[in-house]
């Protein structure tokens, strides 16, 4: 868990004392809405739909109890009590007053809890494996070099105005679960000749133009990762385009200058920094990872007899436990997803009972996912069937983790000026379906995302089953794309379908997954090895399937 | 699925070619609607504008009502005169939580 020191709590506290200046003088009228609209973005406050939406930052998705009773409180106090857990790993609140923003900023301060750089041109929030530091096949905590990154890139003064916003991933597992190459900057850790460093990407992207990103370094010692970091960054800030808002992207810098002319362009930026270039020190680095406390796990876990579990919270458990480095340990996901629910929303009473639940359980440690669920990394084995038991009456016993109801869909149309389409009433149509269908455990894993829009918030492009958002006739429509994936196998999704009713696509997508099940091997191919023997063809006829 | 059919005032002939004003109250950040003379929360308040005159009014009202309301919009009316559904998502709320919208508002209002 990281420890926030005084002195980011005093940097937090001066930035929402300049905040609550601005909000006042907003309010006066002695600032136009041209000067605040860019301050209240740099401090994570949009406009939406029905009011404003602040956007918390969660520093590579993990965070305390205690913060998570702050956010209680705040839903509470201020907004229509829960909160919603993004695809970036943060939390959103939809409902607040701008003249409450100053107050709520400074009691999230209070716990070393933020909103800078959720918003805007600038390096976003650094998303994290979920399974850091507990991953039984990690080569590297991915936080350590987040934080160095977050450190070194939060107020930077070079790249405060970038083109565009900047999204970084990192994990430090072969097997990804940030989706690094589809970011902006994505990092790996691996291990050569011993030495754990950074296998470095850069002009990854979903949205409008989706691309996979292109490796930039195969391997940079810890020590230049700062500098790699502020090279990509560099070439960015200048030659990335400002004219144009939907081709401001690196991503579309690196499609324009062509692979090899980028990547010569970073290493050359990397040469010219000099003596200038910032060096993370073994000191400097052991610091940032000294920051970040380890449980204290019991020595004697790992002789625990096997948790008395019942039926159902075997099952359970067989789905939700995590493998984790300390014998006699588990990460246990909690999922967000009941059916007919509104993915990644979570209520002020399911908050302060998760927390109870992490202290008792989790050394007081969350993470949340960028499936929009939570994660409590440090469970001992022996106490899964109290954690159910505590998590039952909280309604947070779905047993779905990466299974086809763990829908990620974004707030879509009910909520953001964006979307073209509502996603949430499809999410919950398809939750309902196959809840009543009860496919999930024949299926096994895989993953239907839902964005409401060409922006994409939802990762579409990356989901074995993709719907689109469209507008036709101000009417809801999806187009179904297919064979999408973020891992080592990356792969963007195609459409495979025309524009469908909200009930259509339900139908369609119905009928795709019977197919997979008609056509696959066995039970152990999974759908997204089954897409990539097949092709698209016999799942495009089962959606045309339709009478 | 919710309907949100708008009925009565807004419905007559030529009105596809009508513009609304919309805007969010700069403070509580609520959805508001140009009546003519005044601002409104209330959705079937909104004034029909002239596609001509409806950007030269934007820009007029931004100017002259830029403290109390912001994020200004012209927003085509649909063909038929018909709102479109992200202005009645605005004004009921999001239709997957109802109780989030002007219920929340009234309930709270009871409280106080």
């Amino acid at each position: 868990m990281y420890r926030a020191e005084p002195v980011d709590i005093a940097v937090l506290k001066e930035r929402a004392h300049d905040y609550r200046d601005q909000v006042e003088r907003r309010l006066s009228g002695a600032m136009s809405e041209d000067h605040f609209k860019p301050l209240r973005l740099m401090n994570g406050l949009y406009l939406q739909l029905h009011a404003y939406m602040l956007r918390v930052a969660v520093p590579f998705g993990c965070y305390s109890a205690a913060q998570l009773r702050v956010l209680a409180t705040i839903s509470r106090r201020y907004d229509r009590h829960y909160a919603h857990v993004t695809t970036r790993q943060n939390f959103q609140f939809n409902w607040l007053k701008l003249s409450d923003t100053p107050e709520i900023l400074d009691l999230l301060a209070d716990y070393g809890l933020h909103a800078i750089q959720t918003s805007g041109s600038c390096v976003r929030a650094i998303t994290v494996d979920p399974h850091a530091g507990f991953g039984r096949h990690e080569v590297g905590d991915p936080r350590w070099i987040a934080e160095s990154i977050r450190r070194w890139t939060s107020l930077h003064p070079e790249f405060t105005f970038l083109p565009r916003k900047f999204k970084i991933a990192i994990t430090g597992d072969e097997t990804d679960r940030s989706a690094f190459r589809l970011h902006d900057l994505g990092i790996q850790l691996v291990k050569k000749d011993g030495e754990v460093g950074a296998r470095i990407f850069a002009g990854g992207g979903m949205g409008r133009g989706p691309a996979i990103g292109l490796e930039v370094v195969a391997f940079s010692p810890i020590r230049d990762v700062l500098g790699w970091v502020e090279a990509i960054l560099r070439v960015y800030n200048l030659a990335g385009r400002r004219d144009h808002l939907y081709k401001s992207r690196i991503k579309v810098l690196v499609a324009s200058l062509g692979a090899d002319a980028f990547r010569a362009e970073v290493h050359q930026a990397f040469a010219d920094a000099g003596e200038s270039r910032p060096v993370l020190s073994d000191a400097e680095y052991a610091a940032t990872a000294a920051a970040f406390s380890r449980p204290d796990f019991a020595p004697d876990a790992a002789h625990d007899p096997a948790p008395a579990l019942n039926p159902i919270q075997a099952h359970w458990a067989k789905r939700m436990a995590i493998a984790h480095v300390a014998p006699g340990y588990t990460g246990v996901m909690i999922s967000l997803k009941r059916p007919g629910g509104i993915p990644g929303d979570i209520d002020a009473d399911q908050m302060d009972g998760l927390a109870d639940l992490a202290e008792q359980f989790s050394f007081g440690e969350l993470r949340n996912t960028k499936e929009q669920n939570i994660l409590l990394p440090h469970v001992r084995l022996r106490d899964l069937p109290a954690l159910y038991d505590g998590l039952e009456p909280l309604g947070l016993t779905a047993t779905n983790s990466g299974l086809a109801s763990d829908i990620v869909s974004c707030p879509g149309m009910d909520y953001c000026n964006l979307a073209s389409a509502r996603s949430i009433p499809l999410s919950q149509v398809l939750s309902e379906r196959l809840d009543r269908l009860g496919l999930d455990d024949e299926l096994g894993p895989l993953s239907i995302k839902i964005s409401g829009c060409v922006n994409a918030c939802a990762h579409h492009h990356v989901a074995d089953i993709g719907i689109l958002g469209v507008d036709k006739t101000d009417t809801d429509y999806h187009q179904i794309l297919l064979g999408g994936a973020s891992d080592a196998n990356a792969s963007l999704a195609r459409t495979i379908s025309k524009a469908l009713t909200t009930d259509q696509t339900a139908d369609a997508v119905e009928r795709v997954l019977r197919r997979y099940l008609q056509v696959r091997t066995d039970s152990e191919e999974s759908f997204a090895a089954c897409v990539r023997r097949l092709g698209l063809t016999p799942f495009k006829e089962a959606v045309d399937a339709a009478g | 699925m919710r309907s949100f059919g708008v009925e009565g005032a807004f419905l007559f002939k030529g009105a596809s070619l009508m513009k609304i004003i919309s805007g969010n109250l700069l403070d509580e950040g609520t959805p508001v609607w140009w009546t003519g003379v005044a601002w409104s929360s209330d959705i079937r308040l909104a004034a029909q504008i002239d596609p001509k005159a409806a950007e030269s009014l934007e820009k007029e009202l931004a100017g002259t009502h830029g403290q109390r309301v912001v994020s200004l919009e012209v927003v085509p009316l649909k063909a038929g005169g018909l709102m479109p559904r992200r202005q009645v998502i605005r004004q009921l709320g999001p239709t997957v939580r109802p109780d989030l919208g002007p219920l929340f508002d009234a309930r709270m209002g009871q409280a106080a």
